[in-house]
This record gives C-alpha cells, structure tokens and sequence, in this order.
C-alpha cells in the first residue's frame, strides 16, 4: 500500500472508532431516558429524573459530538483522496466542547 | 373501700409507617448509572487515543486535535461525576435495607407493648374489690408500660431522622450533579454535607493517625457518616481507625460499584484487559464475601457475616490489596489476621476466606467460648515467585511490615476502651514480613504466628519481637522446602533465605505440632508448604489454641538444630503424625 | 568449612525446588482437574453410602449427612478436598461404646486403624486408599457421636475453587 493510501486509512478507522463511541452514547441517551426512579422514595424521585433528563441531554451532545467528528474525519480523508482540493468546510464547526458553545 | 380510683394506661403510640422506596429498585438506577459512567470512561479514553492520527496536518488537523483532548478531559470529569451518584444510589439503597429491617423491629416492639397494654386492660377491667396493693401493682405496670412507649417513641423519632436524612442525602446528590457546570466540575456529585465533613480535623483525607481518625468518626453525626460513605467509600473503606462495619458498608459500595460499571462495560464490548482484571478480581471478592456472610458459627448456629475490611482491586499494579473477615472485627473477643504469601494476589481470596473459616471454626470448636473474627489480610505487594528479584530480597516484607503495623494500629484504635486479644499469623513470604512488623515496626499484637516461614527478616530471636518471647509461636512442617530457606547457625545468608529460620534453638519461639499424615519421604512435597490451615491438622489445631488466647496449651515439638558439624537437622521429621485426632489434630466435630 | 559448603548447596538445591514446585510448573489443565474433582467426590459419597449400610446392619444409625468442598492447600496451586460427615444416631449406648462398634464396622468395611484413644475423649482415625476418616465423641456436644470422612486434597484453580466452594450438599437421607 502506498504511503498516501496508508494515511487514509488510519483516518478512516479513527472515523470508525468515533462512530462507535456515537452508538456507544446513543445507548446511554436511551438508557438514561428509562432509568427507573420509582425504587426512590416520592420525594427524591423529583430530583432524580431532573438528574436523568438532564444527563439523557448530555449523553445525547456526547453522540452529537462524536458524530460530528467521525464526520470531519471523513471529509479529510475524501479531501485528501479527491482531486478537487477544496476543503469541506466541516472543520470550522468542530468543537469539542459539552454545552451550548457546541 | 368505696370511690374509684383511676389508673392511667399509656395510649398506644407511636405510628410507625413504612418508608418509601425499595432498595431493589434502587439497585437497578444505580446499575444504569454505572453503566453511563462506563461509557463516559471509555468516551474519554478513546478521544485521548484518537487526537493523534498519521497523514493527517494543517489547522483543520489541530484543531480536530484540540477539539478532541477538550472532549476527553471533560468526559473524564462526567464519568467521575455520574460514578459519584451511582454510589450515592448504591449507599442509599444499602442504608434503606438497614432501615427496613428497623422498621421490622420497631413494629414488632409496638404490637407486643399493644399486646401488654390490652392485657393490662382487661385486668383493670376484672379487677372487682381492689385491695390497695392490687392497685398499685396495676399502677405499676401502667407506669412500666408508659416507660416502655417512651422508649419506642424515641427509637422511632431517632430512626425516622435517619429516613428522612437518607432521602436527603440523595436528593442532595442529585441536585450537585444536575447543571453542567457542576456535572464537569471536580466536585460535581458531592454532596455538600460530604464535603464539609471530610474537610473536619482528623479526617482521612489529611493524613492522620489512627487514633485521630477514630475521633473524626465520633464526632460526625449519624447524617455525615451517611453522606461521606457514599460520597467517599474508597477512602472511608480503607482508612485505618475506622470501625471495621464502617468500612464494609463502605467498601461493598465500591465493590457493587466496579461489578456493575466493569460489567457494563463487559456486556457492551469496551473492557481492557486490565479493566478484566479487576472485574475478575471483584467477582472473586463477591464470591468470597458470600460465603464469609452464609457461614455459620459450629457452636450458635447463627451467621455472625463477613467483612469486606479492605478492597482495592487497582493496587499494586492490578494484583490488588483486599481483606476479608469472618465474623465481627469491632465486637470479637479473639481476633487473628493471617498473612499470605508468595505470588498471592486477589485472584485468591476463595480459597483464603475458606481458610480463614477453617481457623474461625476451629478456634470456636476447641475454644473457651469467647467471640472470635478471622481476617485474610493482602494489603501488600507480594512478591510474584521464588524467581522474582523481590522474593530474593526483604523489601517488600519491609514495607509488607510497615503496612501491616500501621492495620494492627487501626484495628487498635478502633476498638477504643474494648480491646481485643490479637494474633497475627504469617504464612511463607507473609511471615516475614510479619516478622518485619513485630521486629521493626512495634507490632501492636498479643501473639505471633510464623508458619512454613523463610525467614524471620530483621530478628535474630523470638525476643526482639514486640509481643516478647514468650508470645512468638512458630509451624513448621518437616517436609516444608521453603522453610530450607532461613538461615540456620551461623551459616550467614549468602543471599538465600530471608533471615534466620524462626523453628530453629537459636531463634528460641516455641514450635508447635505441623505434621501431616500422608507426607512425603522428601522435601519435595508441595503441600508441606501451604497446608497450615487445612481442616483436622495439628497446625491449625494449634493455631487455634494462639487465637483463643491459650497458646500455653499447644502441643509443642523440638525446635530444629544445626550442629556446627553438618546440615540443620529436624526432629519432627521422624515423629509420626496425627489427624482429627481430639486434642492434637481435630478442629471440628467431625 | 566443610559443612558451610553444605549448606550452601543445600540452600540452593532447595532454591531450585523451589522454583520448581512454586514457580509454576504450569496450572492443571482444567479438564483433567474436573474430572478429578467428579472422581472424588463420587468416591466419598460411595464411602457414605457403604458406611451408612454397614452401621446400619450393626444398630448404628448413620441417617444423616452433608458434604461440601474445602480448601486443603494454599500454594503452588490451590488444593481442595470433598468433606462429609453427620451424627451417629444415639442408641443408649456410651460414646466409647459406639466409637468402637463403628470402629469395628469400619473396619471389616476395609477401613484400617490410625489411632485411637479415649483422651480426651473417645476417637479412631482411620485410612483407606487416599480417604481419611474421624469418628468421635463431640467437644461442644458432649455425649453425640459423629463421623467425618476427608476426600484427597487435589491440586485445583481458583476459577473452579469459587465455582465449588460455598455448596454443601446433604447426602443422606
């Protein structure tokens, strides 16, 4: 395998690799979204499901994120691939960041 | 005599009512949070391994890169913080249990003093022509029985207190992890109460003594306790000076807590091989702890439950640091802690906890009556093999003895005014550093034990160490091989063994019985090493006798010898040996 | 200077033994420790079965017993043996009364004799093949009489000790 070719590839498994983690988070979203809370006594239920759906919200910007940056990893591998050299323009919006900076 | 006379019967009270929630239930939110936390971990372990990636550069590059490590760093802070409210869950719905079955004993107290009171009535009731004496004994009891509500009133007052701060401690926790901000903070998910008690003087957190932590303890409120077991359970569980139930509760916290996140993280593919290490280890330690809780004592027939006294899987380099009672280290008259080996690590806690049940027994069979807890103790790095570097040398025993003193000062110092009567048993590698501890470090124990020892390191004799003479007791097996190891006579070490041979005159304790029926004609004979503590043999015969406080009743054996002429020599190889038998070798009613 | 070299290479001849025996000459294959394992626990249950017919036809009654796992060894691997073992019903007969006709039983059952007293109390240990055997007057019982048979300790894996540890098993009735 050429040099070039090698270099896609190891962008394209870490593409891989951030798509796993975005399932990974997807099924924390959902599992959050259906913690049981009723074991807990009436008057800490309140506080626990705004706990929930509040980390249901975070594990959910987590998928997002990873998703994003499988996508960036995608687009650089096709950039450096395709003849057209123009750059796609997913990088400006990358951020690692949790909250509402994203 | 005319007129009536009144007698005041107490009303019944007080309503007791069941609390809400169901630990079950509570369990299953705690798995889910666990689970999240897994996944968090692996979020950020994973970004951290993807920042680098060849053939890619430029800004776009950097900035994926900076992108990637922001994310990883937070995402370390979120599992830590979920992983927090996990334990709160798990601590809650543990303290719930305990809260149940009070609540169990309180009705029970309220329905027999109904019981009473209704008798009590009806007496009044038939009592025709009262004499005065008749009226006073119905008085009494009428005043006996308000006393006793009283009584029931104030128990129950105190035990709602402890349900209603179990619900808020929660709640609290709860809400300290809610908002972002506190989600990624370095405190989300400690509660405030938590962290204000941790913070006191004497806390664990701030490196002081055993005594000092005890005091810390005493002086928290039955709230604070609650709230830093389940902020803090690694620390409480393993913080010398604590009573030993305060740091089960706590350590079964974290060992629920690593079976739940590890197997999470086992069921959705994304454990480690170290990650599987510890899983193991803390299978391993659930499955020891289930049978120190299902034992039940020879003589009582009652369970008297295992504690978790010391669990981190992660020590050592994963080999781990782990110690398992049977019985109950804080009220036991009696109580020994046995010291493993050569390449002993975690993996290993079954078949020491079933040893440590052995002893528990036997020490109860042949005993006085007194109580009695026995605890296997790994809170060192034992060496890996006979051809590890460590195992040639005494470092590790040294620093095995410091650790194990400084556990002795904590047994110590939190039993206060009710002391115990200690033993510490060493086995191999352990009795070393036993030896270490009672020699160099001011071993705060009644007797010591050394068995198939290699060497009493730093003590040339049974006099240097901190229990005296008189109290060092040593088992030897004739067909013991690593016992060839300590150095005898003035031979000198050379580099072998691992000090002077504490069976020997010129260490001068005194040897007991440990034959086995069935040895071999040779050294060569692998359980001759580690059959101390089998059930029906004359060392653990013995070795009970120590424990139950009687160690002038062993049967003792000619110390080994080495003529200035020729190889050490051993008595015992020739004696013929016993098992089961009653009075030499029996530990249990067969 | 003669016996110093001795020892030097006795030191060291026991060194090498003990990388040998310690070192880990490989753990058992598991295979062949659970069949070992099946083996003997099936041998001590025949024991019982045998001893409880052959008490049985000399008036001793030997209705009842248990039997689990227990660790016999620690190192190089973990060693483990099954244990069974229950009352002798009583009688009217005295404790030494009844351990020596269930020594005598035992003993046209192929069982030999190790030792046997009646300090502090009344006993016989006995051997046959790799089994060991106690019967005796209880400490904490005084007057009850049980008997207790101890498999071979087998070499063994800590993932099959926490598998066998913990169950006990009632194998009479």
């Amino acid at each position: 395998m050429s040099q070039l070719q090698y270099e896609f590839g190891a962008i394209n498994v870490g593409a891989s690799h951030w798509e796993e983690l975005e399932a990974l988070m997807a099924d924390a979203a959902k599992e959050l979204g259906q913690a049981p809370v009723s074991g807990l006594a009436p008057g800490v239920q309140g506080a626990a499901s705004a706990f929930l759906s509040a980390w249901a919200g975070f594990a959910e910007e987590s998928r997002a994120m990873a998703n994003g940056f499988a996508g960036a990893l995608r687009a650089a591998a096709a950039d450096m691939g395709g003849t057209d050299q123009s750059q796609s323009g997913q990088y400006d919006s990358l951020d690692g960041r949790m909250g509402p900076g994203q | 005599m005319s007129g009536t006379v009144t007698i005041e019967v107490p009303a019944p009270q007080p309503e007791i009512r069941r609390p809400d929630g169901d630990p079950g239930g509570a369990d299953s939110l705690a798995q889910a949070l666990y689970a999240t936390a897994g996944r968090y971990e692996e979020f950020a372990d994973a970004g951290e391994g993807l920042r680098d990636l060849s053939g890619w550069w430029g800004s776009a590059y950097t900035a994926y890169q900076e992108a990637a490590g922001t994310a990883s760093g937070e995402h370390v802070s979120l599992a830590r913080t979920v992983k927090r409210v996990a334990n709160a869950v798990t601590a809650y719905a543990d303290t719930l249990r305990d809260l149940l079955r009070t609540y169990d004993e309180l009705r029970d107290r309220r329905t027999a003093l109904d019981g009473d009171r209704a008798d009590l009535i009806a007496d009044i009731n038939a009592t025709t022509d009262a004499t005065p004496s008749d009226i006073s004994a119905l008085q009494a009891r009428a005043a006996y029985l308000a006393e006793r509500y009283q009584a029931l009133v104030a128990d129950h007052d105190s035990w709602l207190r402890q349900v209603t701060a179990n619900e808020d401690l929660l709640r609290h926790t709860f809400e300290s992890a809610t908002g972002l901000g506190d989600a990624l903070s370095e405190f989300g998910g400690l509660s405030d109460l938590a962290q204000s008690a941790i913070c006191k003087v004497g806390s664990p957190m701030s490196g002081a003594s055993p005594e000092q932590v005890a005091a810390w303890w005493e002086g928290l409120t039955d709230a604070e306790r609650e709230a830093v077991i389940a902020a803090y359970p690694d620390v409480i569980g393993s913080a010398d000076g604590l009573p030993a139930s305060v740091r089960d509760d706590a350590n079964r916290v974290s060992l629920d807590g690593d079976l739940a996140r590890l197997g999470a993280k086992e069921d959705d593919g994304t454990i480690d091989s170290s990650e599987r290490d510890a899983l193991d280890n803390a299978r391993k330690t659930e499955e020891a702890l289930a049978d120190a809780d299902a034992f039940t004592d020879p003589i009582t027939g009652e369970r008297p439950g295992g504690q978790l006294w010391l669990y981190d899987p992660g020590a050592f380099d994963g080999d781990g640091r782990v110690a398992v009672a049977i019985g109950d280290l804080d009220t036991a008259d009696d109580v020994a802690v046995f010291t493993p080996g050569i390449s002993t690590d975690m993996g290993d806690v079954v078949s020491y906890a079933n040893d440590m049940q052995h002893l528990y027994e036997a020490t109860r069979y042949n005993g006085d009556g007194s109580s009695v807890a026995t605890m296997f103790w790994l809170g060192y790095d034992t060496p890996s093999g006979p051809i590890d570097w460590a195992t040639l040398t005494e470092g590790r025993a040294e620093d095995g003895g410091r650790r194990l003193a400084d556990a002795f000062d904590g047994l110590r110092a939190s039993r206060g005014d009710d002391p115990a009567h200690l033993t510490a048993i060493g086995h191999s590698y352990g009795s070393t550093t036993t030896s270490y501890a009672a020699g160099s470090f001011d071993l705060d124990a009644e007797d010591v034990v050394l068995i198939g020892s290699p060497g009493a390191g730093p003590s040339d004799e049974a006099s240097d160490f901190s229990v005296g003479q008189d109290h060092v007791y040593v088992g030897r097996d004739s067909r013991d091989f690593v016992a060839f190891l300590g150095d005898e006579g003035w031979v000198g070490k050379f580099g072998i063994g691992l000090g002077t041979d504490p069976s020997s005159e010129d260490f001068d304790a005194t040897r007991f019985e440990a034959e086995r029926p069935g040895r071999g004609a040779t050294p060569i004979d692998g359980g001759a090493h580690s059959s101390y503590l089998a059930h029906d043999s004359e060392s653990l015969y013995n070795i009970s006798l120590i424990v139950d406080g009687h160690g002038d009743q062993v049967n003792e054996s000619a110390q080994s010898y080495d003529p200035w002429y020729g190889e050490p020599e051993d008595p015992e190889w020739t004696r013929d040996p016993s098992s089961g038998v009653p009075g030499r070798s029996e530990t249990r009613e067969p | 200077m003669v016996g110093q070299r001795r020892s030097r290479v006795w030191g060291a001849a026991a060194m090498l033994v003990a990388v040998t025996l310690l070192g880990g000459c490989g753990e058992p294959d598991e295979q062949q420790v659970r069949d070992s394992v099946a083996a003997s626990e099936s041998s001590v249950k025949d024991a019982v079965n045998e001893i409880h017919e052959a008490l049985g036809a000399s008036g001793l009654e030997f209705e009842s017993a248990s039997g689990e796992w227990e660790s016999c060894r620690t190192q190089p691997e973990p060693g483990f043996r099954f244990y069974a073992s229950g009352p002798l019903q009583d009688n009217g007969e005295d404790p030494a009364a009844r351990v020596q006709a269930a020594t005598e039983a035992l003993e046209r059952l192929g069982w030999s004799v190790t030792d046997a007293g009646s300090e502090p109390r009344p006993y016989a240990t006995l051997e046959q093949g790799e089994s060991t055997l106690t019967v005796a007057e209880s400490k904490v019982n005084p007057g009850s009489v049980s008997l207790g048979v101890r498999g071979e300790c087998l070499d063994s894996t800590q993932d099959l000790a926490a598998e066998l540890i913990g169950e006990s098993q009632q194998l009479l009735p």
